[in-house]
């Protein structure tokens, strides 16, 4: 079975790097590329075409909010999971998903649930 | 006067050496299991519950052993009987002194004396908040989840100090990491951090040691920390109905060697004190 394609934006490097082990660890996904905010994963969506976007919301230059939104418009499939640690704020989640995420995850990480959510979309 | 661990009262009053110290706590590590520890010795759980039982306490408000029993995991006899067996075998770091021949038994029960009257206000989850201060409840919950999170992410036990309110900026340290919290009510977060406590909470995060001279990737780690830590206190606070949001997370900018976060403003400071002595501080300014 191939692999999915993961896109990870994240302003962390340090929290892209244990989110890139934990998925490469499963044997299920693959990381394709890196954005350090909303722009470059716009940009990055669209030049790498990712299975799936792993999005961070508070990011500096534009949030996730807003590259959510802007990916949607472009790729109404796209399947994009909030990995922040503001998803345990029902309104952020709400907004999130309204904009066309699938789902949402808190840090820090229960890495059993991160692949499950990821390989259930 | 500050918050203190025992060993550090006794290293102050130089009944013991820093080496000593270190090899206590290393010794009383060695000694002291914990609760995943015990369970898997009994053979309640295996080491692949293990490991969901610590993700899972990660994301709760709750001790190991709820978790197990929430889980259906372990049986609340079980864990009473783990609880029973590290009762047992605990040993605290004076009698770890005294074991490895470092003080006798009567200077410890004289020091421990001398030590629980130094310490008699401090009582660990109790956070004093100063007087005249706005929304007690939101800072005690933002210093309450600031203390638990060092504990469930870093591994990091720290202590907190009284807080106090001044309007003198920082000293300054290795990292000083600052969020802004805004919504119903707005404070600016910051950790000041010393090099040695960044590395522990940066490794901590990736999940490995990180070189000691990866300057950017330990500030960038404690960044993050910063930002999970904000990340659930706004979590916890809009349960309460308090709704806030947050922005990135940003290193302090300072100019002749004086920080310029506070300008001018106050700030309600938290001393922050590790096991082994390390000190750090949690600073809130409101509005």
């Amino acid at each position: 079975m191939d692999k999915k394609k993961v896109l990870l934006v994240d302003d962390s490097i340090v929290f892209a790097r244990l989110l890139q082990k934990i998925l490469e660890d499963s044997g299920l996904f693959e990381i394709i590329g890196h954005a350090v905010n909303g722009i470059e994963g716009i940009k990055l969506y669209t030049t790498l075409k990712p299975d799936i976007v792993c999005m961070d919301l508070i990011m500096p230059e534009m949030d996730g909010l807003q590259a959510i939104r802007t990916i949607i418009s472009l790729d109404k499939n796209a399947k994009i999971v909030v990995v922040s640690s503001a998803a345990g704020v029902e309104s952020k989640v709400a907004e999130a998903m309204k904009f066309g995420a699938r789902n949402a995850i808190s840090k820090p990480l229960d890495p059993e649930k991160v692949i499950e959510i990821l390989n259930n979309l | 006067m500050a918050v203190k661990f025992f060993g550090q009262f006794l290293l102050e009053k130089n009944i013991i050496t820093r080496e000593d110290l270190l090899e206590t706590l290393e010794f009383q590590k060695s000694k002291n299991m914990d609760f995943g520890e015990c369970a898997l010795e009994k053979g309640y759980i295996t080491d692949k519950d293990l490991a969901n039982l610590k993700s899972a306490q990660k994301q709760v408000d709750m001790k190991f052993g709820e978790v197990a029993i929430k889980l259906n995991i372990m049986t609340p006899e079980q864990v009473e009987d783990v609880l029973t067996m590290q009762k047992n075998n605990h040993i605290f770091f004076g009698e770890a002194l005294v074991e490895k021949g470092i003080i006798t038994s009567d200077i410890l029960e004289s020091e421990l004396s001398l030590f629980k009257q130094d310490q008699s206000k401090y009582i660990t989850g109790n956070i004093i908040i100063p007087a005249g201060i706005k929304n007690p409840d939101a800072v005690k919950s933002i210093v309450d989840i600031t203390q638990k999170m060092f504990q469930r992410i870093a591994r990091l036990q720290v202590k907190v100090d009284d807080g106090f309110v001044t309007d003198s900026e920082p000293l300054m340290s290795f990292l000083l990491a600052s969020i802004s919290l805004h919504g119903s009510l707005k404070y600016e977060y910051a950790l000041s951090l010393s090099r040695e406590m960044s590395a522990m909470i940066a490794s901590a995060i990736i999940g490995e040691s990180i070189d000691d001279s990866a300057t950017e990737m330990i500030k960038d780690g404690v960044k993050e920390f910063c930002n999970i830590v904000c990340g659930n206190i706004i979590s916890k606070l809009s349960i309460s109905g308090i709704e806030m949001d947050l922005s990135p997370p940003q290193e302090a900018v300072s100019s002749g060697n004086v920080y310029n976060l506070l300008r001018g403003r106050k700030a309600i400071y938290y001393p922050l004190v590790s096991f082994k002595g390390d000190s750090a501080a949690l600073i809130l300014i409101e509005g």
